[in-house]
């Protein structure tokens, strides 16, 4: 009897009910008591009908083991439908067929919800009405999961349009970049080439010219080699004439000294001249005296007729010295003449060897400027072959340099490229986690 | 499947609720409850819950067996069932306002929901419907656009030509609001 259940027991009770009654009925005909016969036939009817009712009851709680055991394996489809009954068992079955409905009806809410939000679709939330309790809650609960999922997916998308843009711009920046290095490389190599080729024209300018310079240098110097010659001749012109300037004056002094002195011995002719006309007439006075005087005076007058006659030669010998004292004087005054043309000409020679003197010293300063700017311009053509050098070796470096900025400008770009791609990549796969949309590889 | 552990009786004939003249009169019912119907495959009632029925004012038993479109108001337009049969045949859930007959021609507006039920290989074994009180507003915005499909489909003499056109229209109408079918009626509610 533990094992069965109350619905069994009452069926076997109410099987035992029948067999008691049958059994009362039949021992009632054979009594004869027609009555007691009749109310145990209704009792067995009423007994066999508790049993067919019991048999429907337990038909219905077998329909109700269905419908819970389908639910409980997740199916819940079956639903409890024309039970036929009333009361309890009805109120029963309407409750168990509401409870199911509901819980069919948060299942398939939610399901579609999140089958929506798995197909990337937002618009769709868990109707919420006609759920209550836990359904309503479970229900509120995943429809604000939907709209923070809705609400980040689209933060992100933003984000990801941010960071496309960002990206976007800063790889458009970088082409550009790339495109004006690029660009700058191959100005400056071509512009390492034409310093190049510059710098070598200039090196082998600067060559000629120091080659020039060295020309011009020796020249000046023999230049200045020889107006130090011609220096040394004028002076040594000068000296000489400055010399013959200053004998000549001598000499015109030692005239006009001789002049002089013819001066003052025709002074003395003259007197001698004088004495001997005097000495002339005393003579005759004598002869006179003499005469007068006889014999007596004749010794005297042959002294004096010889006196007279030393005179006479005095007087002639007198005349012969101012004949030649002319001479002399006429002859002196050439030699004057000749002495102070040589002063002048010596003069002239002097001033024109100071003359020469000083154009030799102008040369001489000339030359010396200009083999001080040969120097110069040697000092300047040697800084400039260096400086052409460093230029050509910075061209070098600035060769090498653009070569190097080509390299990177390259590979930048190709780095560009790459980031282009893994990015269009990365928001590729952003974008489908942000939709929850595969979409299709083009 | 249903358990069901009697045949029932038998549908009742279609023509007899087709015949029923609506009277105006609306029903409702509580905000807490929901409205359960499920049919086989063939839109043939299997399951309908006690405020279906009390709604209806039909017994199980009229019920069971019965086409679902016995509760077809006059009113409602053809191109909204014809778009709900599309999608549930497309093995997708579909919600619409709808406003149904009850036996008596009284009428009761519900916030439909139609999901196929599939079968363990994903075949469609049949419909259920939950239907809920609908938001007053979001009724009040659909009548209008039921009317004019109602009124292009009544317009035409062919049954056929009626409900393209007023297929059509109604495709029309959300391509000037600029919304899927479904945001469009999720958005009536708001």
């Amino acid at each position: 009897m533990t094992n069965s259940s109350s619905l069994s027991q009452a069926k076997a009770l109410a099987w035992l009910s029948a067999g008691l009654t049958t059994a009362g009925a039949l021992f009632s005909i054979l009594s004869g008591e027609w009555l007691c016969a009749g109310l145990f036939a209704g009792a067995g009817i009423a007994a066999i009908l508790t049993v067919v009712r019991l048999g429907h009851c337990h038909s219905t709680i077998k329909a109700i083991r269905a419908v819970l055991a389908a639910a409980a394996s997740g199916d819940l489809e079956p639903r409890l439908v024309l039970i036929g009954e009333g009361g309890e068992i009805g109120a029963l079955t309407d409750d168990l067929n509401r409870a199911l409905d509901l819980v069919d009806a948060f299942v398939r809410e939610a399901t579609a919800t999140l089958a929506c939000v798995r197909d990337g679709e937002f618009h769709r939330r868990i109707v919420r009405r006609g759920l209550g309790g836990t359904f309503a809650r479970g229900a509120q609960t995943m429809n604000e999961a939907v709209a923070v999922i809705h609400d980040r997916l689209n933060s992100f998308s933003q984000m990801i349009g941010a960071f496309e843009r960002t990206v976007g711009a800063i790889s458009g920046v970088l082409s550009r970049e790339v495109d004006v290095l690029d660009g700058a490389a191959k100005a400056m190599k071509s512009a390492v080439a034409d310093t190049r080729h510059r710098s070598g024209a200039i090196t082998h300018q600067a060559g000629q010219t120091s080659a020039s310079v060295a020309t011009v240098s020796s020249a000046s110097e023999e230049l200045t080699a020889s107006a130090s010659e011609i220096a040394a001749q004028t002076r040594r012109a000068l000296d000489v004439s400055r010399s013959a300037q200053s004998q000549s004056a001598l000499a015109g002094e030692a005239m006009t000294t001789l002049a002089a002195s013819i001066d003052e011995i025709g002074a003395m002719v003259d007197l001698i001249a004088s004495i001997s006309g005097q000495t002339r007439t005393l003579a005759l006075n004598a002869n006179i005296e003499a005469v007068r005087a006889g014999e007596h005076g004749r010794g005297f007058g042959v002294v004096a007729t010889e006196v007279k006659m030393l005179a006479a030669q005095t007087a002639e010998a007198t005349e012969k010295i101012r004949t030649q004292i002319a001479d002399i004087q006429a002859k002196s005054d050439r030699g004057l003449n000749s002495i102070e043309e040589m002063g002048r000409t010596t003069s002239e020679v002097v001033e024109i060897a100071t003359a020469i003197s000083a154009s030799t010293e102008q040369q001489t300063l000339a030359t010396q400027e200009i083999a001080r700017t040969m120097q110069s311009v040697t000092d300047a053509t040697v800084a400039v072959s260096s400086d052409a050098a460093a230029v050509t070796d910075v061209a070098n470096d600035s060769g090498r340099t653009a070569d190097n900025v080509a390299k990177m400008s390259a590979s930048l770009a190709e780095e560009v490229g790459r980031l282009n791609g893994s990015v269009a990549d990365f928001l590729l796969m952003a974008r489908e986690v942000a939709t929850g949309r595969t979409t299709q590889a083009a | 499947m249903p358990a069901i552990l009697r045949k029932p009786s038998g549908p009742i004939k279609q023509k007899l609720l087709s015949r029923v003249a609506p009277t105006g009169v609306e029903r409702s019912f509580a905000e807490t409850d929901i409205i359960v119907s499920k049919t086989d495959a063939k839109g043939v009632m299997t399951y309908a819950n006690r405020v279906f029925l009390d709604m209806v004012g039909l017994s199980e038993r009229e019920v069971i067996g019965a086409p679902h479109s016995i509760l077809r108001h006059p009113d409602m337009p053809r191109a909204v069932f014809a778009l709900m049969w599309e999608r549930l045949n497309a093995g997708r859930e579909i919600f619409a306002y709808v406003v149904n007959l009850a036996a008596n021609g009284d009428h009761y507006w519900v916030h439909a929901h139609v999901t196929p039920t599939f079968g363990a290989n994903g075949q469609i074994l049949g419909f259920h419907s939950n239907r809920r009180v609908p938001d007053r507003a979001a009724v009040q915005k659909i009548e209008p656009i039921y009317r004019t499909l109602k009124g292009i489909e009544d317009g035409d003499a062919s049954r056929a030509e009626g409900l393209a056109r007023s297929c059509a229209h109604l495709k029309s109408i959300l391509a000037q609001a600029g919304m899927t079918y479904d945001q469009f009626v999720f958005s009536l509610a708001s």
